[in-house]
């Protein structure tokens, strides 16, 4: 007997109540149950998952926007500049300006460092050569 | 500026008391799936479908979600039987709401 007659005709002939079938009924309940649980619960994952992503993508429009803003400005400054050949060669230092901006800042920071070293090793050396000849 | 919570539900059904491993493969999937944002999500706990008595195992697992979900609220609770349980819940800072709709999102 297959499932579907056992539910029409089976039951039928079934004294009431009849276990068997109580038992067929509470199963079939429970596993409406689980899956209408699993549903709403994949649903919710799904759904979080898009606007986790959303979200992210958001974020990454910034980060673009304000790519696209910097490179604005470079352009700008770099566009007064009529020899082609410079011209193109600064335009294809513009990626690594954007990529290496903070270094950048460090490696002047460090530049200058070493500027002022410099300047007071020479001074220092100067006034040296003063005293000696005054001292002559 | 802080952003709305993105609701995320955890049915308990049958399956939590009858299957072994049943949370932790769930529990393991969320932190995989949400691993670089537990602070945007808001964990539901969700008595909809089964209405159990709370075991103190049930509590330990709830602090482990809390544990690495920041966010966790226990909603259609009405009918559970807590058996003094849901104290613990609050002491955890996991609200208990009877209904799913009031649960503050």
């Amino acid at each position: 007997m297959s499932a579907v007659d056992w539910l029409t005709e089976g039951r039928q002939q079934c004294t009431s109540p009849c276990e068997e079938h109580e038992l067929f009924f509470k199963s079939l309940s429970l596993i409406a149950t689980k899956s209408a649980a699993f549903e709403t619960e994949m649903l919710s994952h799904l759904s979080a998952l898009q606007e986790i992503a959303r979200r992210e993508q958001v974020g990454r429009d910034i980060r673009a926007h304000k790519i696209l803003d910097q490179l604005a400005s470079i352009e700008a400054k770099v566009g007064h500049v009529t020899n082609g050949g410079l011209k193109d060669a600064m335009m294809d230092l513009v990626p690594v300006i954007l990529n290496a901006r903070g270094n950048m800042q460090v490696e002047s920071i460090k530049g200058r460092a070493k500027i002022i070293t410099a300047a007071i090793s020479g001074a220092a050396a100067v006034g040296g050569a003063l005293i000696g000849w005054l001292l002559r | 500026m802080a952003s709305t919570l993105i609701p995320v539900l955890f049915h308990i059904t049958q399956d939590y008391y009858t299957e072994k491993g049943h949370f932790w493969e769930r529990f393991m999937s969320a932190k995989r799936l949400y691993g670089g944002h537990t602070e945007d999500v808001l964990i539901m706990i969700s008595y909809r479908f089964y209405k159990p008595a709370i075991t103190r195992k049930q509590i330990e697992h709830f602090a482990e979600v809390k544990r690495t979900f920041p966010h966790v609220v226990v909603v259609h609770a009405k009918g559970v039987q807590w058996n003094g349980h849901d104290a613990e819940l609050k002491g955890m800072e996991i609200p208990v709401f009877e209904e799913g709709h009031n649960a503050g999102i």
